[in-house]
Formats: structure tokens, sequence, C-alpha cells
């Protein structure tokens, strides 16, 4: 009884605790071992798609193509620590693809809605400062989600997009003057 | 309200956990996705097996009477062989068509008629007799 309690123990530490024999079960076809994976992962993804997307059901459907992207391109991943680099790149460009077949709810609407509620709770300031982030070009959006709220590097935002960090710094730049606006437009309305 | 409490703030926003339900439904999505993925290959292999085991079990169908339905049918030859009494000889009647002289007129309204040819061959082969009747 207690060789196979220990046994079992050993046996969850091997699939649980070494990234990269999780990921050469998953790629030789063991889905258990990929749904650990997708668990390792899965709030990077989804949260990172709901704050590009804006609605939580758009981001479980970019989730669902970014871990099947995962599952197919899994032989290309040599090491685990490649991963989540990998993960932001794809939920970036998936987000993209699915932002340009919906059209979202106009933000402004929302925020007319929001200035309704009296007085400007702290749930009502950070429900402004997300559709804030909604105003924002969807370059700019993606530039302030992985650097100010996954907390990337400059470098790594930009390897993410697919451009320069000279860029990226610009584009976040720009968005925090345009947020703020919105911010203070806001706030100056509920004074 | 400055920029550092509002990034802040959002920041706040951005971590806050999201139900677990919604996480499990898109792994469920991802993972029956995959699975649907996996299954035409058995699906082709039952249906193989299916086919497999229909074409042993099932019994040969009897094939249809050779003979009469898919022969064609055999037109008789005008010919007939006749046996005279004196001098046993076949004898082919035969169907042939007198070409018509250029002053013979065919009268109208009447039905143009085929004159009969019989042909009377002998034992001697240089020897053929043409009856022609009207």
């Amino acid at each position: 009884m207690r060789t196979l309690a220990l046994a079992a123990k050993v046996g969850s530490m091997d699939s649980s605790d070494d990234p990269s024999r999780t990921i050469a079960a998953a790629r030789a076809g063991d889905l258990a071992a990929f749904d650990l994976l997708m668990r390792q992962h899965q709030r990077l993804v989804l949260a990172t798609a709901l704050r590009l997307l804006g609605s939580l059901e758009d981001a479980q459907d970019a989730s669902q193509e970014v871990f099947l992207k995962l599952y197919r391109n899994l032989g290309k991943l040599e090491r685990s620590d490649n991963i989540p680099a990998w993960l932001y790149r794809v939920t970036v460009n998936v987000c993209h693809d699915i932002g340009r077949k919906r059209r979202a709810t106009a933000p402004v609407e929302e925020a007319e809605a929001v200035a309704a509620c009296d007085p400007p709770d702290h749930a009502g300031r950070r429900r402004a400062l997300m559709l804030s982030l909604r105003r924002l070009s969807e370059r700019e959006r993606v530039a302030v989600v992985l650097r100010d709220l996954e907390g990337l590097s400059t470098g790594e935002v930009a390897r993410a997009m697919g451009s320069s960090e000279a860029t990226v710094r610009s584009q976040i730049s720009q968005a925090r003057v345009k947020m703020r606006e919105f911010l203070e437009r806001y706030f100056r309305r509920r004074v | 309200m400055n920029e550092e409490d509002w990034v802040e703030l959002l920041r706040e926003a951005h971590r806050e956990p999201i139900d677990p339900a919604h996480y499990a439904a898109v792994r469920a999505r991802v993972l029956s996705e995959l699975g649907r993925e996996r299954r035409p290959a058995w699906r082709w292999a039952w249906a193989l097996a299916v086919v497999a085991v229909v074409a042993a079990v099932a019994p040969m169908p009897h094939p249809a009477p050779v003979g009469q339905a898919l022969r064609p049918a055999i037109v008789p030859e005008a010919t007939a062989r006749v046996y005279g009494p004196a001098a046993p000889a076949p004898v082919a009647v035969v169907g042939h068509r007198r070409r018509p002289s250029r002053h013979e007129g065919r009268p109208k309204g009447l039905p143009h008629q085929e004159p009969v040819v019989i042909k009377l061959l002998t034992d001697d082969p240089n020897v053929v007799i043409y009856w022609i009747g009207e």
C-alpha cells in the first residue's frame, strides 16, 4: 500500500514537474499531458485574449484556437521555456484575426452607461479603465496589455508583436496619453 | 488620479482571477476538437471492417439463367432447304430484289411487291436453277 502510494506520487511528479517530459508526452499524442500543458498556460492565454478582445466569449474562442495551434506546433517547440513567448505571439495574432471578423460593441456607448453610474466607485473606475483600453488602436492596446498588464519587457513585447522596441515604446506612450485623456474626461464629469 | 494610480488599478483588474469554469470550458473544447481530429481514422477502419464482414457473410447472388434472355434473337434467314423427291437437292429461297427497268413504272397507290426468286442447287455445283415467281 505504501509502495503504491509512493509510486503514484512519483508518477504525478514525473508528469507535472518536468515540463520537457510533459511536452514530449503531449507531442506523442498523450492528451492528458497536453491538458496539463494547457492548465499551466491557460491564464496567460485567456487573460491576454480577454484584455485584447474585451469579450469573454471571443477570448475563449481565441484561447481554443491558440491551444490547437500549440498542439499542432509542439514539434517545433524544443524547449518548454519557449512556450510563453510563443503563446503571447500566437495569442496576439489570433486575437487580431478574430477582432477583424467581429465588430466589438461600441465602447463609447458603454462609457456612457458607466458614466451614468453614480457615484464612481472602485468598480466603476476599473470599468472605465477597461473601456479606455478598448478605445485604443489594436497595436497600442497590444503594447499596453503585454507591457503594463502582463509585465513583459519592451524587447519581449516587440518580439511578440513583430516590431521594433522603439515602435513599442512609441505605441505605449501614445496609448497612455489617450487613456489619460479618456479618464480625465470621465472623472471630470464625475466631479 | 495620476498615471501610476490608474496603471495600478488596471493591473489590479487584470490580476482578478477568472472563473475556473471558463478555463475548463476552453480545455474541454480543445480536447474535444483534438479527439474529433483523431476519430476519422477509426471511422474508416470501422467502415472497412463492416464492408469486409458484409462481403464475407452475404450470399452470392444467383447468376441469371444463361440463354435466351441474353442471347440476341436469331432472325431466321430467308432461306429454306427443299428436298425434291427425285433429286434431293437443297433449295435456297432468296429474297432477291429485281432491278426495275427504267421504263417500268410502279402503279401509284399499290404496295410494292417483291418477286419471289427460288434458287435450286443441284448436285452439280456448276448447275444452279433459279425459279422466279411473280
